[in-house]
């Protein structure tokens, strides 16, 4: 089994999603790259506190500056693109930030029981993200209740569109199950059963 | 035993429907109209039909702009959910539903008094339901199998003594069957010594053996039941038959002629000129008249008013009938008393019609020997009602008649021994199977009174229309009847039957014959299923 890796840190958290900041995944003697946010529709956990996780998928991504006011100038120049801009101004990673949102989906107790609806309580402020190993985005996936609640939603994309992301993670995850694709996709018919350019916008997504 | 899950109930009235959303794996064309299902109530099971099949959607947009490739994850994904098939049901009977997961035989169907609760399960019929609300053909009573339902291998069995208690019709466009059919049905009632037969065998069909249109040779009833069966022939020169008959002059009433007017392109003045004859001369008139020259008509007109070129025209469209082979001036009158005297011993009758013979002699010959019959049964069943001794109580007589129409048509219905027959149902033990294609033809109050239906494919709608009259439930039997293939599978409704069920009819070949073969009561000589040689058993023990 894989090991977890750390994430990020919950920043701000509620009842239906916390918002965590990545942490840089580099380390020394890596040459500086851009740090990114997870895979939209990811799944991926923190703990509670005493025992047990909560579960989340990954909502939405952002890279902005560290002041919030300030918006980041050009440093790209004619023969300067892309990583090499990173290359060249090794700093950057320190005054940039890169922050995500994740859904609240689900929980395990203490007695590692998993649920698929929301925790009684919100993840703490300062506690770390986790990635969730193949092994367990199978395990959690099993029941596909907990897909609706990725539709109602205060994410900042559209439902829909973070579902089909959702489905297309857990399918790679579970080693391209088609079985599993083909049960997700009739889920979501159910779900967008009275809104079909919705639902053809989900499925044509999933591919 | 299998117990198919279908869908679940969602809506409905008791005086419509039930609509029933079918699960997702469940593929509408593997079910029928006309299909017996089961909806499992929490008090009650519900033996129900399908009547309809429909096609829904969701969301509207969906039918505006459905996905083009059928094979596509967005239009499987769509079977079931976003798209999906309601199946309408009509509950027909009910009972109540047993605390285990089998039957209780001691529990009656009910008529249908009520309706299932939301989310009632719908499933297929097992075998067990079929027996439980149809009976069981176990050789030894009145419960006879005359095939098996469309879905199932279990012999399905009617109750031939309900069958015997009313007029009957087999109706069905030709080549569906209807004398395979009426042959089984006429076994069935020989078999099982409900009753007795007189057929009117027109097609040369039920006494002898016969090539079927697939050109493999049947027996006749004859042959099955060679010392319970007698036939009697308008044919002098058939080897084979048992008794020829012959039709006097003097048995022929001016009902019997009257009836024939089409056939004998008789005017409207006939029914008033043979009043004058029969005035004049009784039971002789038909004779009179015959014999009449230009002089005696004359005469005879002098002295009744009568019109001499109505006389004239009547005698010249009788002499068709003094021509025909079997009509002779005087014929032995007790040949029917002797008829009816066989069919007191329960010997059954089969009148054959030479192959050239005309619907003229049909109508002719049947409607004289029938209202001779009924007259001896009626002085019976009146004797029978004073003296209440069962030794006087008369064998129900079954009377075939084929191309019905042309007896019970609006205005035959009224004139001949058939209409009242069929009107005044069994208070005389006599009653009707008719057997016709042309079923919109039949008087509607006559089919009205068709106790057991039992019809193959029929194409127009006039047709469809009489063969359902009287009937409940009409909407939903009609899209059974609408199903039907054109060979081989009936939809049977009625009396007889608890329910309306589509059959496949019981295949008339050597096993049939064996099971003819074999006496009431006993096991066949065939292998048997094991579910019959457990009550076969069990039957020993009681015994």
């Amino acid at each position: 089994m894989r090991p977890h890796t750390r994430i990020g840190e919950i920043i701000a958290t509620t009842s239906l999603n916390f918002t965590a900041q990545r942490l840089d995944p580099q380390t020394g003697d890596e040459s500086p790259r851009p740090v990114q946010p997870p895979n939209l529709g990811s799944l991926v956990w923190a703990k509670l506190p005493i025992a047990g996780r909560v579960y989340a998928v990954v909502s939405f991504g952002t890279t902005t500056g560290l002041d919030a006011g300030r918006r980041a100038v050009t440093f790209s120049r004619e023969d300067v693109t892309d990583e090499e801009v990173y290359r060249e101004q090794p700093h950057l990673s320190n005054v940039l930030r890169t922050e995500f949102d994740a859904l609240l989906v689900g929980y395990e107790d203490a007695t590692g029981r998993l649920f698929r609806h929301l925790p009684p309580q919100p993840p703490p402020l300062h506690f770390a993200v986790y990635t969730c190993t193949p092994d367990e985005v199978a395990q959690f996936s099993e029941d596909m209740r907990y897909l609706r609640l990725l539709l109602a939603t205060s994410a900042r994309v559209p439902g829909e569109q973070l579902l089909a992301a959702h489905v297309r993670e857990v399918y790679r995850a579970r080693g391209e199950d088609d079985a599993w694709l083909e049960g997700a996709a009739r889920y979501i018919a159910n779900l967008l059963k009275r809104d079909y350019e919705r639902l053809r916008a989900a499925l044509e997504a999933l591919n | 035993m299998s117990r198919t899950r279908l869908g679940v109930v969602t809506d409905g009235a008791f005086n419509a429907t039930l609509s029933v959303r079918l699960d997702p794996d469940v593929n509408t064309e593997s079910l029928r109209i006309g299909d017996f299902v089961v909806i499992e109530g929490q008090e009650y099971l519900y033996f129900s039909m399908l009547a309809d099949l429909q096609l829904r959607v969701t969301d509207a947009n969906l039918i505006a702009d459905p996905p083009w490739n059928r094979d596509s994850l967005v239009a499987r994904a769509l079977a079931g959910t976003g798209t999906y098939a309601v199946a309408q049901v009509k509950p027909m009977l009910m009972l109540p539903r047993p605390r285990d997961t089998f039957v209780d035989p001691t529990q009656r169907v009910l008529p249908v008094r009520t309706i299932p609760g939301h989310f009632a399960i719908l499933r297929e019929a097992t075998d067990e339901d079929f027996r439980t609300v149809f009976g069981e053909d176990t050789n030894t009573d009145h419960f006879f199998s005359i095939g098996t339902p469309l879905t199932s291998d279990i012999p399905v069995a009617i109750d031939l003594r309900r069958f015997m208690e009313r007029s009957n019709g087999i109706f069905g466009q030709s080549g569906t069957g209807k004398s395979f059919l009426a042959r089984l049905l006429l076994c069935g009632v020989i078999h099982r010594e409900v009753g007795v037969n007189l057929i009117f065998d027109m097609h040369d069909e039920y006494a002898f053996g016969k090539e079927s249109e697939e050109g493999v040779w049947v027996k006749g009833l004859k042959e099955l039941f060679p010392t319970r069966v007698q036939v009697w022939s308008l044919d002098p020169t058939k080897r084979e038959a048992d008794r020829h008959v012959q039709i006097g002059l003097d048995q022929i009433e001016p009902g019997d002629v009257l009836l024939l007017s089409e056939e004998l392109n008789l005017t409207g003045t006939a029914e008033a000129t043979i009043g004058l004859l029969v005035d004049e001369y009784g039971d002789q008139w038909l004779r009179a008249l015959l014999e009449m020259d230009n002089e005696a008509i004359g005469e005879f007109c002098d002295r009744r008013g009568a019109h001499s070129g109505a006389v004239g025209a009547l005698r010249r469209a009788l002499l068709r009938i003094r021509r025909r082979p079997y009509i002779v001036e005087e014929a032995d009158a007790r040949a029917i008393d002797e008829l009816v005297a066989l069919l007191d011993r329960g010997i059954h009758v089969i009148l054959h019609f030479p192959t050239d013979t005309t619907s003229l002699d049909h109508m002719l010959v049947a409607n004289i020997i029938t209202r001779r019959v009924r007259a001896v049964y009626q002085a019976r069943v009146e004797r029978y009602q004073e003296t209440r001794q069962s030794a006087h109580k008369p064998r129900p007589l079954m009377i075939t008649i084929e191309e019905a129409h042309k007896f019970l048509n609006p205005q035959a219905a009224r004139q001949t021994i058939f209409g009242t027959i069929a009107r005044e149902m069994r208070k005389y033990y006599v009653t009707l199977m008719v057997i016709d294609q042309r079923p919109s033809s039949i008087d509607r109050e006559v089919l009205s009174q068709l106790g057991t239906r039992v019809t193959g494919k029929l194409t127009e709608e006039a047709d469809i229309d009489a063969v359902l009259t009287g009937v409940g439930n009409r909407s939903a039997v009609r899209g059974a009847l609408e199903s039907l293939e054109t060979k081989k599978q009936v939809l049977i409704m009625g009396h007889a039957v608890p329910m309306p069920l589509l059959l496949r009819t019981r295949e008339y070949d050597d096993a049939f014959y064996r099971a003819m073969q074999t006496p009431l009561g006993q096991a066949e000589a065939a292998p048997l299923d094991p579910g019959r040689a457990y009550e076969d058993l069990f039957g020993d023990l009681d015994e």
